[in-house]
């Protein structure tokens, strides 16, 4: 065990030490953390992450709460909502509305069982480190109208702490939910902090869920989380992950189709610059036959950010008659920035029509001039040509509401105020 | 309006233009026809200031408030500012970009150097109506990516609604006519006609006599090998329609 896991694992295990009751899930999911400690670029998952520098000085557990103002990182809508602030629950600022139950569940009755063959370190110090769980249901038959907002702020007193979330998201059969969950952060640049989250979805029976991914952290935090998604019989999942703010993002995608006429859409866009990364880590397993599955993930990179983009799709040998598209498209606005994008294609059937392909390019300079011959200044048409690429991605997004959101954060990066996040 | 003056200009190394020499006055239409590959769009490029063409001797002089001025060191969008319009022989497709956006942004922009009052969004529709039933161009044609799956014909059309937004002084239009049919070479030609007065002038670069049916040219000029080798007035292009260009060449 190494010195920057060792902290982790003693202030994990003081914790348990403290919790009211035992909690084995916990405790094996601890156990088996100090057993393999945080990835290196050493494993094939991790080749261009390297999470320990940002790690080094320790994250602590339990940020103070904070007060803030939320307003500018919401959609106005009497929808539901949900509010953390430094990784706390603040039920006052949260909404319900009829037809979907939210509930913050103590760690009593509701921790899942620990998955021995889980080997994702991030996946066991989100378990060993909970205080909570967040469950989420729709119930048959229901449509909740407006979007389902789940923020997750950061203040400035984040600094030097670490935040675990859990949301476990139920929508039943014939249910449609649409969730923008966003990650954001007021206070400084400087301020150096991990957020850990993880989301759970099971779209039932014929349900459509779509799940927007905001994330807006601070220049100097980590952002290291996973969504999970379980499709069931003719139901539709569309997940985008928006990404301009951290120093190191890391999205796992595991997306699992898992019934007949099962279909997810996985897309994202990532607009980086200054030294940023990010490092989107998808995989679709096509469980069955009749299933779907496409994917646009596209960058925008500039001055030193490093993209890398990962796509794995499965299809199980008995996965007949497979449709599944996945692209990776890349734009490099300076020398030093680099993308690494790699799609992992492990096929064992036969019936199956599968493409892929990853483009990389820089700004169009036809493009440029035409725009620049009617009059507009070069550094407006590069932007508009940025926006214009990021928003054949944005415009994955079906919510109105949330691509208007997204749309207006991608402003942010265009006019090179990421420093204000 | 322009002078050019020994206009040298290379691309990727090679010298393309090779001393042109042309004079334009207001209210003026111009005719440039030469064989492929002579350089016609080159001048075209350079008149409006593509990057990757240099211009290795000669001048551009333009007229900016009564003066005639070098454009030679001005951004290409600085000299759409000024009222220089290329029209474009192949119009660029832009994925993603509005085109009512993009025409609201560009016609912003040179208000603001004008010293007018830019459009909101409202203003600027009623401002493209007229200009659209002219050109018998769809409304839906404003809400897709510029250019972007636009027919041969729909382009040419988009890049004079562009030119009648913009009403620019000096309008390069560089084988507008090619890949229209009759009936769309008639709309483009009522549009061009409709901008015509004594203060601006038009540069049409054409291969064919039919283009000229409908919109009179004063001068025609023939370019080749980066010269224009012969100019003359009209009646020089049912000559060049009769007789080809090698008559000219030697
Ligand atoms: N970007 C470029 N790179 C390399 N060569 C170029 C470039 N642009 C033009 N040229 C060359 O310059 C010459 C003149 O081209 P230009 O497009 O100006 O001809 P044109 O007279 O407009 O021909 P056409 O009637 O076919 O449109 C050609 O030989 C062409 O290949
Ligand atoms: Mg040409």
């Amino acid at each position: 065990m190494n010195d920057v896991i060792k902290n982790y694992i003693d202030e994990n295990t003081d914790y348990h030490k403290h919790l009211e009751g035992k909690f084995p899930q916990m405790e094996k999911a601890l156990k088996k953390l100090s057993e393999i400690g945080f990835p290196t670029k050493k494993l094939e998952n991790w080749k261009y992450t390297n999470v320990t520098p940002l790690l080094k000085d320790h994250l602590k557990l339990n940020a103070p709460l904070d007060t803030a103002d939320i307003e500018s990182f919401l959609i106005k809508t009497d929808g539901p909502l949900m509010v953390f602030i430094n990784g706390h629950f603040i039920e006052e600022k949260s909404v319900s509305v009829p037809g979907l139950h939210f509930k913050v569940k103590s760690l009593s009755n509701s921790l899942p069982e620990f998955d021995e063959s889980s080997e994702e370190s991030f996946d066991l110090l989100n378990l060993s480190s909970l205080n909570a769980l967040i469950s989420v249901k729709v119930g048959k038959d229901t449509l909740i109208e407006s979007p389902l907002q789940i923020l997750h702020l950061s203040t400035e007193k984040m600094n030097g702490y670490r935040s675990h979330s859990r949301v476990e998201i139920k929508a039943e059969a014939y249910s449609k939910l649409d969730i923008l969950e966003t990650f954001a952060h007021l206070g400084k640049k400087t301020d150096h902090y991990l957020v850990n989250p993880l989301t759970n979805i099971k779209v039932g029976e014929g349900a459509k869920v779509e799940h927007i991914k905001a994330g807006l952290d601070s220049l100097s935090s980590l952002n290291i989380g996973k969504v999970k998604a379980i499709i069931g019989k003719d139901a539709f999942f569309n997940s985008f992950t928006f990404t301009i703010g951290g120093k190191l993002g890391r999205n796992n995608l595991d997306v699992s189709l898992a019934e007949n006429g099962a279909e997810a859409h996985v897309h994202g866009v990532f607009a980086l610059g200054q030294d940023q990364h990010c490092d989107i880590f998808s995989i679709i397993d096509h469980k069955v036959a009749h299933t779907n599955s496409e994917q646009l993930f596209k960058g925008l990179l500039d001055e030193s950010a490093h993209g890398v983009f990962t796509g794995k799709i499965i299809v199980n040998p008995q996965a007949q008659l497979i449709n599944s598209r996945q692209a990776s498209k890349n734009l490099l606005l300076s020398k030093k920035a680099r993308i690494n994008t790699r799609p992992i294609l492990e096929i064992y059937a036969d019936d199956v029509k599968c493409s892929h392909g990853a483009t990389i390019g820089q700004l169009n300079e036809n493009e440029i001039f035409y725009l620049e011959s009617r009059g507009i200044p070069k550094e407006k048409a590069q932007r508009m040509l940025c926006q214009g690429f990021a928003q054949e991605g944005i415009n994955t997004i079906s919510n109105p509401l949330i691509k208007e959101k997204i749309t207006g954060y991608f402003k942010i990066y265009l006019k090179g105020q990421l420093n204000e996040l | 309006m322009i002078e050019i003056k020994n206009l040298h200009a290379k691309v990727e190394g090679n010298e393309i233009l090779k001393g042109i020499e042309l004079t334009i006055n207001p209210g003026e239409i111009h005719a440039i026809m030469g064989p492929n590959g002579s350089g016609k769009s080159t001048l075209a490029k350079v008149i409006a200031g593509h990057p990757s063409y240099e211009v290795t001797a000669g001048e551009i002089n333009f007229d900016i408030n009564g003066k005639m001025v070098s454009i030679l060191e001005q951004e290409p969008y600085e000299r759409a500012k000024e009222g220089i319009f290329l029209g474009f022989q192949y119009p660029i497709e832009i994925p993603g970009v509005n085109n009512v956006g993009f025409l609201r942004e560009a016609f912003n922009s040179i208000c603001t150097h004008q010293g007018a009052k830019g459009m909101d969004q409202k203003e600027f529709k009623e401002f493209l109506k007229p200009k659209l039933e002219l050109l018998e161009i769809d409304d839906s044609f404003l809400d897709r990516s510029v250019n972007e799956g636009f027919s041969g014909g729909e382009k040419k059309k988009n890049e004079i609604l562009q030119m009648a937004v913009l009403n620019p002084k000096l309008s390069i239009l560089d084988e507008t006519d090619s890949g229209l049919d009759i009936d769309a070479l008639k709309i483009v030609a009522k549009g061009v006609n409709s901008l015509k007065s004594k203060y601006t002038s038009t540069i049409l670069v054409t291969h064919y006599q039919r283009l000229l049916n409908y919109i009179q040219p004063d001068f025609i000029h023939v370019l080749h090998d980066g010269k224009i080798i012969k100019s003359g007035g009209k009646e020089l292009a049912l000559e060049l329609e009769a007789k080809g260009y090698d008559w000219l060449i030697k």
